[in-house]
């Protein structure tokens, strides 16, 4: 006999690929949803960053005095952005202007100024942000106008400094002290500030449980969309009768729908990549971090054994989905059925990804322990700071879970049952 | 000599009804053998515990002397099974669908593309067998499962109602494949059917099931004989009561 297990895997792959709902929905739409936002985001960036290139501000100068020359003298040789400035008498018909032009806001010199600061009083300049709408690319507006002010503060501060100490140097007695910040991170020491540190790590931490949470949820839906297109093509019966073992059209099934779930874990991370690429290439800095000086660095071992951890997992979420789906009579209850088990799931991954387990009550943790699907994520964690202490634990329950389940999918798969029990959501009844 | 399918004492429970209630059926190498019988009476019932899909509830049941419950993997290597209400792959063409199933029946793949090329001319389907099956007409994937079923040269083929779906001229074309698969290559068929004019066209002997045993058995002349019938239609009626 040819290889029977090869041939079940092939035809098992033609027909979830096939099948428009899988190859759209599994397969190509994270690249489509990800291109799409993607591209939104890049084009909304792009926008904002010319709009950011120049500015157009509104200046009421009530003052008339040195210090509201001197802003205006800084404003123009503004480095980062170009400032169009319109001066107007009072804030009335700055804000009539406000309503009639798109200039971003209005910044007031109130009177006296000068004559306060020249006193030794501290002077104030309120800025009035327009806000067009209220999307997060608002907040750059917000932020230059905040820069502004802050530079021109700091100039003032070393000319008044320099008039006052002319024998010292102003940005020394502005600030003598510089900060260094090095953080201490399980024995090593790394030049960065742990506020540097844990934000470049949380999207990182945020991220890993997502992409397993859809890898894990992508393969329980292939493999029960692959059991019940067997019995709603009502192709099984004859399946089950071919000179095949049982166990080898059940493994078939199951590589099947790995293949395909990998296959769209793939392309989710090919179209989550360009989205985040799109995000970090805007605002967000790369920082120049050595993460392995702290020891955060996934060696080949550590990828090993991410690697076992990943595939017990999607095995047992297979089984667990094979059992589930093994008596629905269509594609669609067998969905219902799968959606219990999304639970078990989601519960571990929502917990990890603001939450250390290790600060919970310690009912709380040996609950969340007893969900398999726990350990997935707390190993995939500790191998990311390479801390292996706990792996073997890990991988021990999660094998010993596989185990069972797929005992238990084994089992079903043999028995009669798989023809004679119908589950139509909450019913269950026996037919001949 | 050993039987092609020896059943003895069968009985199957669901729940608390009785699809199976005591019945014993001999069918012999070469056979064309029919079982009818009104819906209800057992007759899937007793064809998926020989094509090894259900256990007994009790009582015996071989093929060619493997025994469907301690050997179901031999007996499997033996058997093909056409149910009544099956489907094909929607998303393969015929021909692939085709050369999956002989792929499990063939020794290498000279003996795949062999089996392909009987199960094409069986289906009849020609250039359709490129394209997909979802585009089939229920007769054409009838066409198409009962050329799967045969095209491998089974010991034993379990065929619930071959013709279901067909129009005239493919049934009449389908049961004159089936004679000739039975005497050209010795496959021994064991069918159930509504259709008694199918029956008595196909079958060298009949059974007829009504509550999950067997009430007649014999060739169709000599149940004609008995129940002074011209058909199988009138022996079933009087043989059931309800005439």
């Amino acid at each position: 006999m040819v290889n029977a297990l090869t041939t079940l895997i092939i035809k098992e792959i033609k027909e979830l690929l096939r099948d428009p709902k899988i190859l759209v929905g599994t397969v190509l739409m994270p690249l489509i949803m990800f291109g799409i936002l993607g591209s939104i985001f890049n084009i909304s960036m792009s926008s904002a960053r010319e709009s950011f290139e120049s500015i157009s501000i509104i200046v009421v100068d009530e003052d008339n005095g040195w210090v509201s020359s001197a802003f205006k003298n800084f404003i123009e040789n503004f480095p980062t952005t170009k400032v169009n400035a319109f001066y107007v008498q009072n804030l009335d018909i700055a804000l009539e202007e406000l309503k009639r032009t798109n200039a971003s806001g209005i910044i007031v010199l109130p009177k006296d100024l000068s004559q306060n600061i020249s006193k030794g009083v501290r002077g104030e300049i309120f800025s009035y942000v327009s806000l067009s709408t209220l999307s997060i690319m608002e907040q750059g507006k917000a932020a230059t106008f905040q820069s502004l002010i802050e530079a021109f503060n700091r100039i003032l501060s070393l000319q008044i400094i320099s008039s006052k100490i002319p024998s010292m140097d102003p940005g020394f007695v502005s600030n003598p002290i510089a900060g260094g910040y090095y953080t201490y991170f399980r024995g090593n020491v790394v030049n960065a500030s742990p506020q540097t540190i844990t934000g470049t790590l949380y999207l990182q931490m945020m991220m890993m449980p997502i992409i397993i949470m859809i890898m894990l949820f992508s393969a329980m839906t292939m493999a029960s969309t692959a059991i019940a297109l067997e019995k709603e093509t009502k192709t099984l019966e004859t399946l089950l009768t071919l000179p095949v073992n049982r166990l080898t059209i059940l493994v078939g099934k199951l590589s099947g729908s790995l293949f395909v779930a990998v296959l769209g874990t793939v392309t989710y991370l090919f179209g989550f990549n360009y989205y985040m690429s799109s995000l970090t290439g805007g605002f967000i800095e790369q920082q120049n971090i050595d993460l392995s000086a702290l020891g955060i660095t996934i060696t080949p071992l550590g990828y090993t054994l991410m690697g076992i951890v990943f595939f017990i997992s999607i095995v047992a979420t297979l089984a667990l989905a094979v059992s589930f789906s093994v008596f629905s009579e269509d594609v669609r209850s067998a969905q219902t059925s799968i959606s219990y088990i999304y639970i078990i799931i989601l519960v571990p991954t929502l917990i990890l990804m603001f939450i250390d387990i290790n600060t919970l009550p310690m009912i709380s943790q040996i609950l969340i322990y007893l969900i398999p699907f726990t350990h997935t994520l707390v190993a995939t964690k500790n191998i990311l700071i390479g801390d292996y202490t706990l792996l073997p634990l890990n991988i021990g329950y999660l094998t010993i879970f596989t185990i069972a389940i797929l005992y238990v999918a084994a089992k079903l798969f043999t028995t009669e049952k798989i023809f004679t029990t119908k589950i139509s959501f909450k019913r269950r009844k026996a037919a001949e | 000599m050993v039987l092609a399918v020896e059943i003895s004492n069968l009985v199957k429970v669901f729940g608390t009804k009785r699809a199976v209630d005591g019945l014993n059926l001999k069918v012999n190498d070469g056979e064309i053998f029919g079982i009818i019988g009104p819906n209800g009476a057992g007759k899937t019932t007793t064809l998926r515990i020989i094509a090894t899909l259900l256990k007994p509830t009790s009582g015996n049941v071989e093929v060619f002397g493997y025994d469907v419950v301690s050997e179901p993997e031999s007996v499997r290597k033996l058997i093909s099974y056409l149910p009544e209400e099956s489907g094909a792959y929607n998303n393969l063409s015929g021909l692939e669908y085709l050369k999956f199933m002989a792929s499990f029946y063939a020794k290498n793949r000279e003996e795949i593309e062999s089996f392909v090329q009987e199960g094409a001319k069986i289906s009849g389907l020609g250039e359709r067998l490129n394209d997909k099956i979802k585009t089939y007409s229920k007769g054409m994937k009838r066409r198409l499962l009962v050329a799967r079923t045969l095209m491998t040269k089974p010991r034993l083929a379990i065929l619930d109602e071959p013709t279901s779906g067909l129009d005239v001229f493919y049934a009449h074309y389908v049961r004159d494949v089936i004679r000739e698969y039975a005497s050209k290559y010795g496959v021994t068929v064991l069918l159930s059917s509504h259709n008694m004019l199918e029956v008595q066209y196909l079958c060298g002997k009949v059974a007829l099931i009504n509550s999950g045993r067997i009430v007649e058995e014999g060739t169709p002349e000599e149940l004609f004989r008995k129940y002074q019938s011209n058909n199988l239609e009138e022996v079933f009626i009087k043989v059931s009561g309800y005439g």
